[in-house]
């Protein structure tokens, strides 16, 4: 018969030598040149949606809008939108300038906001046209503001599967409409989401 | 469910130390050191713009209930291998980087618009990637034998990665939700795809 393995406090200078030796074996040069490189690309444009409040609350917008139309729209605007949103990223890759970026995002997150909170229900198309169209400034803005030493490849890769998780965690919010006071509660995530536009946009007028 | 903790405790300091190795020595590990064979099973695998028109057709091939691999494979296998071998002429070292990825938009933009598509355009669309993907892979200047082990290499990884992605796919495709979950997926790679383009046409 084994013998129980029940004295894990015994164990405790076990553990914490292992994990001393683990941070101790963590390999510190591999740091030396992160700021090139596949990887490097990778994360600097999975990062890059997620560093921005204006650009989160927008992804996320469009995520609750979807759920909130629920289906065709729910899968049709993620699907829209990265794809405008790739036409926005390659106009700012090659330098086509394009006035109001930085406008054209706050005013994102102002509308989807309001649109959601409203429970405003338009025909398709409209929805598709009204995403697609605040898509372009994203994308202008994620392209234009590439790292230059970042792997383009992997960077465009990365930026794409940030923004896609971001509209999925809107819609998986979204999903809360089932219930009544899950409406209510989306519908105040939509006010929140058009106050913080409201912040940028006037952050940008008055700059 | 003690003897699953148990074996946990067992395991984690194993797994803690294999965590603590040095990440640095596996910075050209991926094909170096593992033979021509499998260095050139690994090729694929390890060239982003390969995996992303892998990723395409794997998409393309498996995100239709029942799974059919008859055609994309029928052309995938002879075509890739063809194009393998022309590798061996020296005619084409490389290809224009912007054929592939334009290659994994179309895949992408397929995959995205959740039609039902003739056997023919699917077949078109394997054959030129199946082609594209074996002259893009020309073995490294070696021995004979040398260059065919690491060129057969290749050919069963790009074999075995389509066929792979098609078929664990193929078990996504049951519910409505999972499709549309493979054709957001598609959206994805389309738009990544076409934001790599501009950046090669910025070059």
């Amino acid at each position: 018969m084994k013998p129980k393995l029940n004295n894990s406090n015994s164990n405790l200078p076990v553990w914490s030598s292992l994990l001393l030796l683990a941070f101790w074996l963590w390999p510190s040069t591999a740091g030396a040149h992160q700021e090139t490189g596949t990887v490097w690309g990778f994360t600097s444009g999975f990062i890059h949606p997620l560093t921005g409040l204006d650009h989160i609350t927008a992804m996320v917008a469009v995520g609750l809008w979807g759920a909130f139309l629920g289906a065709p729209a729910m899968w049709v605007l993620p699907v829209v939108f990265p794809l405008v949103m790739a036409f926005g990223g390659a106009l700012g890759v090659l330098n086509v300038p394009l006035p109001g970026v930085e406008t054209g995002i706050a005013l994102s997150s102002v509308i989807l906001g309001s649109v959601v909170a409203f429970a405003v229900r338009p025909p398709l198309w409209v929805a598709a046209v009204i995403v697609g169209s605040f898509a372009i400034f994203h994308g202008h803005a994620h392209g234009a503001e590439m790292p230059k030493a970042a792997n383009a490849m992997t960077y465009a890769v990365g930026f794409v599967i940030a923004t896609g998780l971001l509209h999925l965690s809107g819609i998986a919010l979204g999903l809360l409409v089932r219930w009544s006071w899950g409406k209510k509660l989306v519908r105040l995530g939509g006010v929140a989401i058009a106050f913080v536009g409201f912040g940028f946009l006037f952050h940008f007028i008055s700059a | 469910m003690n003897q699953n903790h148990s074996s946990l405790r067992r395991w984690l300091p194993v797994a803690l130390l294999l965590l603590a190795l040095p990440a640095t020595a596996g910075a050209h590990t991926a094909v170096s050191g593992v033979g021509d064979f499998f260095g050139g099973v690994l090729h694929p695998l390890t060239t982003p713009a390969h995996l992303l028109v892998l990723l395409g057709l794997g998409l393309l091939a498996g995100r239709q209930a029942p799974l059919n691999l008859k055609t994309p494979l029928a052309v995938f296998i002879p075509v890739s291998a063809v194009a393998l071998w022309l590798t061996t002429t020296g005619i084409v070292r490389t290809v224009y980087p912007p054929i592939l990825i334009g290659i994994a938009l179309v895949a992408g933009a397929l995959v995205a618009l959740g039609k039902a598509l003739p056997a023919t355009v699917i077949g078109a669309v394997f054959a030129v990637a199946a082609f594209v993907l074996g002259l893009d892979s020309a073995a490294e200047t070696g021995t004979a034998i040398s260059t065919a082990k690491t060129l057969l290499g290749t050919w069963c990884g790009l074999i075995l990665a389509v066929a792979d992605i098609a078929y664990y796919l193929s078990f996504f495709t049951k519910q409505q939700w999972q499709q549309v979950g493979i054709r957001v997926a598609g959206s994805w790679l389309t738009a990544a795809s076409f934001m790599i383009l501009a950046f090669a046409l910025r070059r």
